[in-house]
């Protein structure tokens, strides 16, 4: 390794995390500011948010590099990058108008901005040891953002049980990065070919350790057997964390599982395909089972995401050929269906307070049909039926899938997929079909911002049906890398 | 004949385009309104095509074809050839009945209503006119959604679990089909070095047996749930029963023909030699329909009940014409087709006209009926002879060229088969009996109203077409020789090479 020169930092390279931390230090000293202007700081974090798009022209096709090659930017982590930027931006505007005081709207837009900050590193990181430190960043802001609105005695556990799997994960992880080091000495990816191992043992530490850290990565993407947590999380923490903590964290994690098998060519190792294999039938399988009773919208929400992830652990398994752009077109579509699908349960939490169960959604078609129509979308969109991009998502990794000669998993996929239509169906008939009871109407006071948002997504979702070509050859750069 | 504009694009996009107006209208007549004009355009528009297609020639016709997906070798490709000639002016007619029939009848949310069910006749349409697989279960899934929700929100009492039924049963047969359309493309595309989804490039190239045997029973079983034939056919009462008249007259009418429409479209001409393996099985499903579901039939006190097991019947007696691989077969398959639409669904808007008047679909406190309602008990009664084969009426020629395939086939399967003539007959006229003849058992107001002026204008159509087909089939058959000899061109080749005897 050479010494690292000033020259190699290239600081333009963490460029939007400086932003981002820079931003964040700001909304701690909200508190300054009078207490009912705390509402309207959303907007602000949307802004600079969107400002990070700018970006992009410049990194483009550039390659940009940092501190000595350990951070790199190519098109895909570019992409990655976007997809972030989305869920974040949305996971704001979910956000809005929920906290009235000051000091907590600070901390909250600060914690989401570090949390932002550690998961763009986390795509960009081309060296181990960075890809930890910044998977550390993240996860501790998000323990703090998951217990941070509510005091009460559920979501106290909530929050313990995620930092507590959480740490362990972390530790598996950095367990996993030792051996990984000890058997091949180095931690940046380009130097981690299993092939320039000669002696068999650590060859084998190698593979033991490559495991573990999937099983640290697995723990982010809430992949069965590292899913526990989920829907403890997900229920315990307000909605709208809840929605940014069902998307933004698979994102970045999917981006290294994505970086490990295309830079190491890792996945055609039988052992590690085996195990990717495992966990992608078994988020599918049990992710879907374990959704059919659930009665508690989030709850709900979080098993399926549980099974969209085996989805998309199908195109890993497929990576070296078409499973990049499959991999990142399904991600590009999940963020706008299960955060548009977790929207929905931000709107009915304010509307009723408290958990929202399938049954209260009862009605809402005839008092908000937009929002009962968008909500359909998402349904329909998860479910993977044409004509929404759900479907040409889930289409393409089956393609994939079959083209590489994992029919098996792909059959699993489809027989899952048969039974999750049961539980996206039935929020259709609560919606549709089911009168509520209590005469309460649905309030509508004025222009909502929510529905609005809600809207677009299911609106994107069934574009994504005709501009399907143009995404696609957008994301082809990941495919012929 | 060449003509200047994309009519297939038009016929199945602007039912579409006349949903998504709809929504602008506040006033409920102008909502049914706009329902209307745009599904007698749209029919008028199917005429035309039918009127475009030149029967002389072979292969599909008014094709329109755009690249789509490029990289994925999807198409936007539309065509019609003699199979799904009929079945397209069928579509657009009903669809004119059930916005009809539906003017006064339903009274929640009938902007939803008229969008759901405009959505579902582009979807229906569309199926019929796709060339591209992935286009045609894009259509295929989408008239899904309507359809659930036409069930489950202006359905019956048990309308939600009739509505889920439907619709998983459905879903998991279709989703093996994608799964054996990829596995097609895929096929395709190490064949001839591009992947294709195109069914014209799939016609094209020879696949291997052992290969077929697998794609063949993916598609089948996903066309076997909508025909249905007879393990699969569970779902149908629940969704008949459930469905509001119009959805019942569109679920009998249009979308127990898609079965059959994507066994002849896909099944035949793509998997020869695994139709000519298992022909025998699914000729004994087939038979096991017909039986079975007129015993079933008989049992039926509710009078939609047994018209949909009567469904279960009248289909089964295709699969067995269809699957007796001969020309007779094909032809009578496609025209029972129609006459099955037409007749069915006139007898599922009669039943929903009866149950408006008396309450109820019980035919044990139904009876003497014909006193008080003759209009309406005239119509019943041609509709029930047509249903049985009477000849003259249109069943007798399906019914009759079904049956002869049957025969030639092999003795025996004919004469077996032919009971459904017997047994329709009996359940259907019996049925009538107890409606239509009898002692009044009704309780409930004593005095009806008979048919009014818009549902003569409803009836008075169907009834004529009924006895067009009756006296003048060869306008039909003529123009299904081209597509008969397609279909069967390479099963024979295939049979001939395995020394089938037949």
């Amino acid at each position: 390794m050479n010494e690292m020169q000033l020259i190699d930092i290239n600081i333009v390279s963490v460029g939007p995390e400086i932003i981002l931390l820079a931003a964040g230090i700001l909304f701690l000293f909200f508190k300054l500011f009078p207490a009912k202007l705390s509402r309207y700081l959303s907007v602000p974090a949307m802004i600079i948010l969107f400002c990070l798009f700018i970006f992009l022209p410049f990194f483009r096709d550039n390659n940009v590099a940092g501190f000595a090659g350990a951070i790199k930017w190519d098109n895909t982590s570019l992409l990655f990058y976007i997809l972030l930027l989305f869920a974040a931006l949305l996971a704001i505007m979910f956000s809005h108008g929920k906290l009235k005081d000051n000091e907590r709207a600070g901390e909250f837009y600060f914690l989401l901005y570090v949390a932002q900050a550690g998961m763009i590193l986390m795509v960009t990181a081309r060296d181990l040891l960075i890809v930890f430190l910044s998977m550390e960043i993240l996860s501790v802001s998000l323990y703090v953002l998951v217990g941070m609105f509510r005091a009460g005695k559920a979501q106290m556990e909530a929050m313990v049980k995620y930092f507590l799997l959480g740490s362990f994960s972390s530790a598996v992880f950095l367990m996993g990065l030792a051996l990984i080091y000890g058997a091949s000495g180095a931690t940046h990816f380009d130097s981690l070919y299993p092939a320039t191992i000669s002696s068999l043992h650590m060859l084998a530490l190698f593979y033991i350790g490559v495991v573990m850290v999937l099983a640290g990565l697995g723990f982010k993407i809430a992949a069965v057997p590292f899913h526990m947590w989920a829907p403890d999380a997900y229920e315990g923490a307000d909605e709208s964390v809840a929605a940014f903590l069902a998307a933004a964290p698979k994102i970045a994690a999917f981006a290294v599982i994505y970086r490990l098998g295309m830079i190491m060519n890792l996945y055609t190792v039988e052992t590690l395909t085996a195990v990717i294999v495992v966990m992608s039938a078994g988020s599918m399988v049990l992710g879907n089972l374990a959704a059919l009773k659930q009665t508690m919208l989030i709850r709900m929400l979080a098993y399926s995401g549980i099974a969209q992830v085996g989805y998309m652990l199908i195109g890993i398994l497929v990576l070296p050929q078409s499973g990049a752009a499959a991999l990142l077109f399904y991600l590009f579509v999940y963020v706008f269906m299960n955060m548009g699908a977790f929207g929905i349960a931000v709107f009915l939490s304010r509307e009723k307070g408290g958990n929202v169960a399938i049954d209260d959604l009862a009605g809402l078609a005839k008092g908000r049909p937009l929002v009962a129509f968008a909500m359909a979308v998402f349904m329909i969109s998860l479910a993977g039926i044409p004509p929404t991009g759900g479907f040409f998502a889930k289409f393409y990794i089956f393609k994939s899938g079959i083209e590489a000669g994992y029919l098996g998993v792909v059959i699993i996929a489809v027989i899952a997929t048969v039974v999750s239509l049961y539980y996206y169906f039935r929020v259709i008939m609560a919606m549709y079909m089911q009168e509520k009871e209590e005469g309460a109407r649905w309030g509508s006071a004025g222009f909502d911002f929510l529905p609005a948002v809600l809207f677009l997504c299911a609106f994107a979702l069934l574009a994504c049906g005709l501009i399907a070509p143009h995404l696609l050859s957008s994301l082809m750069p990941g495919e012929a890398h | 004949m060449q003509i200047a504009f994309p009519v297939l694009s038009l016929i199945v996009f602007l039912p579409l385009a006349g949903a998504v107006i709809l929504l602008f209208f506040r006033n409920r007549t102008a909502v049914n309104m706009a329902a209307l004009v745009t599904s007698i355009i749209t029919f008028a528009l199917t005429i035309y095509s039918t009127m475009c297609f030149d029967p002389s020639q072979t292969g599909f016709q008014l094709e329109e074809y755009l690249p789509w997906i490029q990289a994925w070798g999807i198409s936007y490709h539309l065509g019609i050839d003699g199979l799904s000639l009929f079945l397209l002016p069928l579509t657009g007619f009903l669809s004119v009945l059930a916005v009809l029939i539906s003017w006064k009848k339903i009274v929640i949310r009938e902007k939803a209503y008229y969008f759901s069910f405009l959505f579902l006749e582009c979807g229906m349409l569309g199926v019929f006119v796709a060339l591209d697989t992935i286009l045609f279960y894009i259509f295929w899934e989408a008239m899904l959604i309507p359809m659930f929700l036409i069930i489950g929100i202006w359905g019956g009492a048990n309308r939600r679990y009739a509505a889920i039924k439907f619709l998983i049963y459905t879903m998991a047969g279709s989703i093996f089909m994608l799964i054996a359309i990829i596995a097609m493309a895929v096929y395709a595309g190490a064949y001839g070095s591009v992947i294709s989804f195109d069914i014209t490039v799939w016609l094209s190239m020879p696949i291997p047996a052992n290969i077929q045997y697998w794609l063949f029973a993916a598609f089948f079983i996903a066309f076997a749930i909508k025909v249905p034939v007879f393990p699969f056919h569970t779902w149908l009462p629940d969704a008949h029963v459930e469905a509001p008249t119009a959805g019942s007259v569109l679920l009998a009418g249009v979308l127990l023909k898609m079965g059959v429409y994507g066994i002849l479209r896909f099944c035949f001409p793509l998997f020869p030699d695994a139709v000519n393996y298992f022909t025998d099985a699914i000729l004994l499903l087939g038979l096991i329909g017909i039986i079975y579901g007129a015993f079933v039939a008989f049992a039926q006190t509710d009078l939609k009940k047994l018209v949909a097991y009567s469904s279960v019947c009248h289909m089964g007696l295709i699969v067995v014409g269809i699957f007796a691989l001969n020309h007779a077969g094909i032809k009578g398959g496609i025209l029972q087709m129609v006459n099955h639409g037409l007749s069915t669904g006139a007898l599922f808007i009669l039943v929903g006209a009866l149950y408006e008047r008396t309450g109820t679909r019980n035919m044990e406190v139904m009876g003497g009926l014909a006193k008080k309602l003759p209009v309406l008990a005239a119509f019943f009664m041609i509709v029930t002879l047509s249903s049985i084969g009477l000849p003259g009426l249109n069943g007798f020629i399906g019914e009759f060229f079904l049956l002869l395939a049957a025969f030639k086939y092999k003795w025996w399967l004919g004469a077996l088969a032919a009971t459904t003539m017997i047994l329709g007959a009996i359940y259907m006229l019996w049925m009538y009996q107890r409606v239509m003849f009898e002692k009044s058992r009704v309780t409930t107001p004593k005095v009806f109203s008979d048919f009014s002026a818009r549902e003569n204008m409803v009836m008075v159509p169907v009834i004529l077409l009924l006895f067009f087909i009756g006296l003048y089939p060869s306008y039909f058959l003529d123009r299904l020789t081209g597509i008969s000899d397609a279909v069967l061109a390479g099963i024979n080749k295939t049979a001939i090479t395995q020394n089938v005897q037949r």
